[in-house]
């Protein structure tokens, strides 16, 4: 993801988990009744599902104009009946990423009305809005599908993340109050001694710790700086149009290349 | 008709079961599947053997393993020139050499390796790319060091061989192989039973109420364990680098599961049940002020055992507990990119096995269960050997390359490869080192241990193969715990129930049962995508839930887990329908526990599992018209195993299975039919005829004994030069045999006779087990046997030139050789076939007397007279004379001069030396009687045994009953009978062969007295029962003393038979003698026929003197003479010396 040349993120047809892989199963299974159809002569490997047997086929068509933009996300701590989208009124606020860390911010609103102690969010700062955060993992073989006019068009998706709500406001807080209290133990007018400080010379290669593998992800998560993205809710038309994009352009259906035990043939030896 | 040969084996073991007529059946014969579905077993041992266990890990070390390890440490880098690397692309073993390349060919044999003893080992090639200078140069062939190779293997001179060339390198082709040959001793890596690594296990203490989820994390850098456990009814992680138990709910935030409610829905799903349980540790967390994960990542640090690297940064609290969590807390996950979902999944699904176990105690594992265990061969130990010599290897060569690069102006360009090999004698003597003393030491897990390999006993072929399959568990000995000791149903077809010792290995030592294969590890990545293309869905993108959806289930491959399905039947019947056809590894396996709900796949290395056919809609998949091709050599094992007829399954897709056992027992449940019932047994225990007659514990008994029967060892028996070496003179091969004796081919390398036995009280000298031996039946060679003993000598080189030689033969006045000397010969060895008794020399060696100094006139190597040597002899000791079987004159890999004396005695069975039946009935000799005092039946059949009754009634080994009645039969048939277990000849069809020859059915004859000649009054059983003479004989036993030898120190007589001691008088004997109160004899026996001495005591300051004069008091009066035991002196000297003064108070006795 380029962020310059993609100022968006498309999510997925809703916003909730369920629905989410729902529709991801249903892209496996939709692969699976293509491949059954050329390898419904041989001796199947797969069983032949006997009580399950093809009611119907359709043309599936490869969309790529949003391959490499596509990213899922999911909110597993929110119900699927509340999306966060401007019809239910907790529109997506802001939506910040650091491409090659993979991390990402979700702003949304908080629900003052109910079950919001306003003290609390007074003493934390964080009065109207909720920070949602998530690293983003490579997806594995899932893919997005529309349906339309008994055509199904796929476009295989980057990335899938989940967010869930991060509490940096209760970091900050506790960060302010460690200052405080270092401040107060150093406060009683005693103006730092000065003190002859020995010079080292150190060779470069000692000076940048190595460090090993979280630690090395973490460092480079902190120096990297977030993008910031502009948000296009659901209903939007910019949103309609992008989805437009996931139908295929080409006109050609796709054709299974392999036989079913090619196919799996090409599993087991490519890795 | 033509019978194609090109599949046999090379040693023609099997070429029998290609032959028109097999075991009575023609080719054209009709088969029963039903009975003759065993013919599958000897087509898998074909394929297998019995030791392919071994040969497998091997072959995979070698192969994969050795590539593996060297692709994780392929760069070698400089600290001192950024510029240089050194890069292996690629490592292989060669074939056996010999290591000095000077000689005429460098291809050894094995053989050659026993006798010489050198270590049987290829070298390790190494290609390397490096730079010199500027340049990038490759370098190929680079040989790092000797790997020691196993018999049989892949890089054995010996695979693949035909019984002829066997011959010629002098191998023996039943041999199994498996083993190594290092410093011409025979090592066998026994085979080890651990509980399975990156698995889960549950367990309870129901008493104390605790509950704890463990895992064993390995990878290649580190092996830790984890815990998640209950304490006072919260739970809590626990793990060795971490100072304190950490709430559970703390360390999942730690992974970023930030909110209460998703930790909930992860660890207990919608279960109102676990929800409960588990409540009160969100509030524990919560009371820790830990809230988000910066917070508790910084509370992790604060808890690590931190040991800093001297060079490396310190860490922030945060940094500390990031890296923990990261690498050591269950380090078998990996985590990329600060992804710590998986992670916490993990732990997740863990806290939730012990949330189960909370609310239903049931639901934990049993540590005993065989599907919980992994077996660790050869290759696996060896390769972690080798990874740790590996890696010192390249540490070893970095520092010395430093060295040379640190030096600012060098004057020729430097070449690294000069430096390397220079190491390449530490991987060759670490491994040698390792596999001889058995001493596993491993520096990157701090782990040590001893007793890995042991020296293959040879006692018998049968104990060498039992060393084969033989298991050892890691459990302690001494622990009194019955669970890993008892029989576990799920050994059923995996380790044989019968054969384990008794004693303090009782049930921790094992064996393979005798259709079995150990897994190695198989890939993942190929599995994992199939895992995903099956319809599984991936685990990053789902929540806590959908984990724990009701019907949804998780999937684990080698128990991590990769994702959820909700049709877990479904999905498992498609893999392995993917692998009967063939597309992934026979060896992998699929199950669901339900209990669990998670569907497992195991790909990982040692797991036990055994081929079965696979039944189809209620038939058998294996028809009669396989086994036709079978017999008729159109189709082997594998082609019913690439067919899909037979598939393997290991212990715990086996517990998913419906095993049927017989083809009529098959039901609309069945999934597989069992090949044969029989092979729950193992070869050892495949020896007793009839064993399923027996009373359990007397088929364990003689698997212990089975071991120690004397017979023939090898087909190269008589070219070996062992340490010690029993062999029967005329081995008979079982007239009651089994299959297993077949398969095994116990029959070609038998270890016994077949005795006519008289079941009878005779003489009064057969009480408690004893035998009655026919004195005729000696004389003609009835458990004859030789003792075949190695004697070594080298002669030695010392750093002053000097060396050890032989001197000639010393002769008396007349000439004629001086009796010590007698057999020897002009070079000072003894000649071959010479009789050598008690104190003859037999390798008249000599020793310089100066071996340190350099001597004068060195030059070109001193030259020493006669005078400069002291004899050191080799002298035979034992007082019943030898023979010199064999004198070998070589060299060993040192090059110094190896002579080896094989000497020879010939033994018939004297009164005493122990036999056994093959039902763990074992006696001895009590009596050798004459034959004319021997009972004869009316046809003049006279025993050679006679066997006491009783041995039966409390025993309960009907089987040897049966055998006598089988035997029989078979003697009169002309043929040879089988008692294979669940099987064998039926005891109605010997009655009927027993009465057509005109005996009684019951195998009773009657029987004339040969002392009276009279008709016994009673009819005796009496037939043939196969017999072992047991290596335990009184020659080696037998030990009496009046004067001898005493201990230096307490001048009592030494201990033991082999230093010629004295027979104890011990305490409970004492006892008895102080209760009778035989005073004389007590003082007979503790003092003055063991120790007494002669004191001179002084009456006045009670203080020892000597020559009747106290040195204490200066005088003589009052000094008396006593006699005291000289350990009671010894100890008022030792007490004397410090500072403690024993006196003794003198008074007149009468």
């Amino acid at each position: 993801m380029e962020p310059s040349s993609v100022p968006f993120v498309i999510k997925a047809e809703d916003d909730d988990v369920m629905k989410d892989i729902s529709l991801s199963s249903d892209v496996g299974a939709s692969t699976s009744a293509s491949v059954a159809k050329v390898g419904s002569n041989e001796n199947s490997i797969l069983d032949a599902d006997d009580d399950d047997p093809i009611v119907k086929s359709f043309p599936i068509y490869l969309s790529s104009r949003l391959a490499s933009h596509l990213h899922i996300f999911q909110y597993p701590v929110r119900p699927n009946t509340r999306p966060y989208t401007g019809s239910q009124g907790e529109p997506v606020l802001d939506l910040r990423v650091k491409p090659d860390s993979g991390i990402v911010q979700v702003d949304v609103p908080i629900k003052t009305t109910n079950f919001y102690d306003h003290e609390k969010g007074e003493k934390w700062g964080a009065v109207d809005r909720q920070t949602l955060g998530g690293v983003m993992t490579k997806s594995e073989g899932y893919m997005i599908g529309i349906f339309k006019d008994g055509e199904l068009h796929l476009t295989p998706v980057k990335g899938t993340c989940q967010l869930r709500p991060s509490f940096t406001y209760v970091d900050k807080d506790v960060q302010t109050e460690k200052e405080i209290a270092r401040s107060v133990k150093q406060d009683p007018a005693k103006p730092k001694e000065i003190r002859a400080i020995q010079m080292t010379v150190k060779s470069s290669d000692d000076s940048a710790p190595r460090y090993s593998g979280a630690l090395a992800a973490r460092k480079r998560a902190e120096d990297e700086e977030f993008v910031e993205m502009h948000w296009y809710d659901k209903d939007t038309e910019e949103a309609w149009d992008l989805a437009e994009h996931l139908r295929s352009a080409s006109r050609e259906p796709l054709i299974p290349a392999t036989t079913r035990d090619e196919y799996i043939d090409l599993i087991r030896d490519k890795s | 008709m033509t019978i194609e040969k090109g599949s046999a084996r090379p040693d023609g073991s099997f070429n029998e079961l290609l032959q028109p007529v097999y075991h009575g059946k023609k080719l054209t014969d009709a088969v029963n599947t039903a009975e003759d579905k065993w013919l599958l077993l000897p087509a898998f041992l074909k394929i297998k053997g019995l030791v392919k266990q071994h040969l497998d890990s091997f072959n995979y070390f070698v192969n994969v393993d050795l590539k593996k390890i060297v692709r994780a440490n392929e760069r070698v880098v400089s600290d001192v020139d950024p510029e240089f690397y050194l890069k292996y692309l690629d490592i292989r073993v060669g074939m056996p050499q010999r290591k000095d390349q000077n000689s005429l060919s460098t291809e050894i044999t094995p053989h050659e390796c026993r006798l010489r003893d050198l270590t049987y080992a290829a070298p390790i090639f190494v290609d390397v790319e490096y730079t010199r200078g500027k340049k990038i140069v490759i370098h190929k062939g680079l040989e790092i060091g000797r790997m020691p190779i196993m018999l049989r293997s892949e890089r054995c001179v010996l695979a693949g061989k035909s019984e002829t060339e066997m011959a010629k390198l002098m191998e023996c082709p039943l041999d199994p192989g498996g083993y190594f040959i290092v410093n011409g001793t025979e090592k066998v890596i026994l085979v080890q039973e651990q509980l399975s690594k990156n698995r889960i296990i549950v367990e309870a203490d129901e008493k104390k109420g605790i509950f704890q989820a463990s895992v064993t994390s390995s990878t290649h850098e580190r092996k830790s364990k984890t815990y998640i456990l209950t304490k006072h009814g919260k739970i809590y992680l626990k793990h060795n680098s971490i100072t304190e138990d950490i709430p559970i709910v703390l360390v999942l935030k730690a992974c970023g599961i930030q909110s209460d409610f998703e930790i909930l829905q992860l660890v207990a799903g919608a279960d109102s049940r676990y929800q409960e349980v588990f409540a009160i540790n969100l509030e524990e967390c919560a009371k820790l002020n830990v809230f988000t994960q910066q917070q508790a990542l910084e509370y992790l640090g604060t808890k690590m055992k931190t040991s800093r690297r001297p060079m490396s940064p310190r860490l922030s609290a945060l940094q500390e507990g990031l890296e923990a969590l990261a690498t050591t807390v269950i380090a078998h996950i990996s985590v990329h990119n600060l992804d710590f979902r998986e992670k916490a999944i993990y732990m997740a699904i863990m806290t939730r096995r012990v949330l189960m176990a909370m609310v239903n105690p049931q639901l934990v594992d049993d540590r005993d269960y065989v599907g919980n265990k992994r077996l660790e061969l050869a290759g696996q130990l060896l390769s972690l050997l080798f990874e740790d010599l590996f890696k010192k290897f390249n540490n070893d060569f970095k520092t010395s390359i430093d060295k040379v690069l640190k030096k600012p102006n060098r004057t020729n360009e430097f070449d690294a490869l000069l430096n390397i090999t220079i190491h390449s004698n530490n991987i060759t003597m670490g491994m040698n080192r390792a596999i001889s003393t058995g001493n596993w030491s491993l520096k990157r897990f701090k782990m040590e241990r001893a007793g890995v390999t042991h020296v293959l006993s040879r006692l018998s072929y049968i104990s060498a193969l039992g060393m084969m399959t033989r298991i050892s568990s890691q459990f302690e000995k001494t622990r009194k715990v019955s669970g890993p000791r008892s029989l576990q149903p799920s050994q059923f077809g995996m380790l044989c129930p019968s054969d384990t010792p008794e004693g303090e290995a009782c049930g921790l030592v094992k064996n393979l049962a005798l259709m079995t294969h150990i897994t190695t590890d198989d890939e993942e990545e190929p599995i994992k995508k199939l895992i995903y293309v099956l319809g599984a869905e991936h685990i990053s993108v789902i929540s806590g839930h959908e984990l724990h959806a009701p019907g949804s289930y998780g999937i684990f491959l080698n128990g991590t887990v990769l994702g959820i399905t909700r049709t877990p039947v479904k999905f498992v019947t498609r893999f392995r329908n993917l692998r009967r056809k063939g597309r992934v590894s026979a060896f992998i396996s699929f199950y669901i526990n339900h209990h669990h709900k998670a569907v497992h796949i195991a790909t990982d290395g040692g797991r036990i599992c055994r081929p079965l056919i696979i039944v189809d809609k209620q038939k058998s998949l294996v028809t009669a018209k396989h086994i036709q091709a079978l017999k008729e050599g159109r189709m082997q094992f594998d082609d019913f195993l690439r067919k899909g007829l037979v598939e393997y399954l290991d212990v715990n897709e086996e517990n998913d299975c419906n095993i049927a056992i017989y083809e009529h027992q098959i039901d609309s449940t069945s999934t597989h039919l069992e090949i044969e019932p029989f092979t729950v047994l193992g070869a050892v225990a495949g020896l007793i005829p009839y064993p399923h007659h027996n009373q359990s514990p007397r088929n364990t008994y003689q698997c212990a004994m089975g071991k120690q029967a004397i017979g023939a060892i090898a087909y190269n028996q008589l070219q070996r030069i062992d340490t010690l070496l029993y062999l029967m003179v005329y081995p008979q091969q079982p007239m009651v045999k089994t299959r297993t004796i077949e398969l095994i081919q116990y029959d070609k390398l038998p270890a016994g006779q077949n005795a006519t036995v008289a079941v009878m009280s005779y003489s009064g000298y057969d009480i408690e087990d004893a035998l009655v031996l026919n004195k005729s039946s000696i004389d003609r060679g009835f458990g004859r046997c030789q003792v075949l003993r190695k004697n070594t000598t080298t002669l030695k080189r010392y750093s002053n030139q000097t060396h050890d030689r032989l001197d000639g033969v010393k002769r008396d006045q007349d000439g004629n050789p001086i009796f010590k000397h007698a057999i020897l010969e002009q070079d000072g060895l003894p000649g071959v076939g010479e009789q050598v008794s008690s104190g003859m020399v037999y390798v008249n060696k000599q020793v310089p007397n100066n071996t340190g100094d350099n001597l004068l006139g060195a030059q070109g190597g001193p030259t020493l007279s006669a005078d400069d040597y002291k004899d050191s002899p080799v002298v035979y000791k034992s007082p019943e004379p030898s023979y010199i079987d064999k004198v070998l004159l070589t060299s060993s890999e040192s090059e110094q001069p190896l002579i080896k004396v094989l000497l020879r005695q010939t033994r018939r069975p004297e009164l005493g030396d122990k036999f056994s039946s093959r039902h763990g009935q074992k006696g001895v000799c009590g009596v050798i009687v004459p034959q004319e005092d021997m009972p004869f039946s009316d046809s003049g059949v006279c025993p050679d045994i006679i066997m006491n009754p009783h041995g039966f009634p409390s025993r309960m080994t009907v089987g040897k009953m049966i055998e006598l009645i089988s035997g029989k039969a078979g003697v009169l048939d002309g043929s040879l009978q089988y008692g294979t277990a669940f099987g064998g000849s039926k005891l109605t069809d010997m009655a009927k062969i027993l009465v057509d020859k005109g005996y009684s059915y019951s195998g009773k004859d009657m029987l004339t007295s040969g002392v009276t000649g009279e008709c016994l009054q009673a009819y005796i059983f009496f037939g043939p029962i196969y017999y072992q003479k047991l290596k335990h004989m009184v020659l080696d036993k037998m030990h009496a003393r009046a004067r001898g030898p005493r201990a230096v120190l307490t001048r009592q007589p030494t201990e033991g038979r082999s230093r010629d001691g004295g027979l104890r008088l011990g305490e409970m004997e004492r006892d008895c003698l102080i209760a009778y109160g035989a005073s004389q004899l007590l003082l007979e026996r503790l003092m003055i026929s063991s120790d007494a001495f002669n004191v001179d005591v002084c009456g006045q300051c009670g203080l020892m003197g000597y020559n009747g004069w106290c040195t204490t008091c200066q005088s003589a009066k009052n000094v008396y003479k006593l006699t005291i035991p000289y350990a009671a002196k010894l100890l008022f000297q030792e007490l004397l010396s410090m500072n403690v003064a024993p006196r003794l108070k003198l008074g007149d006795a009468f």
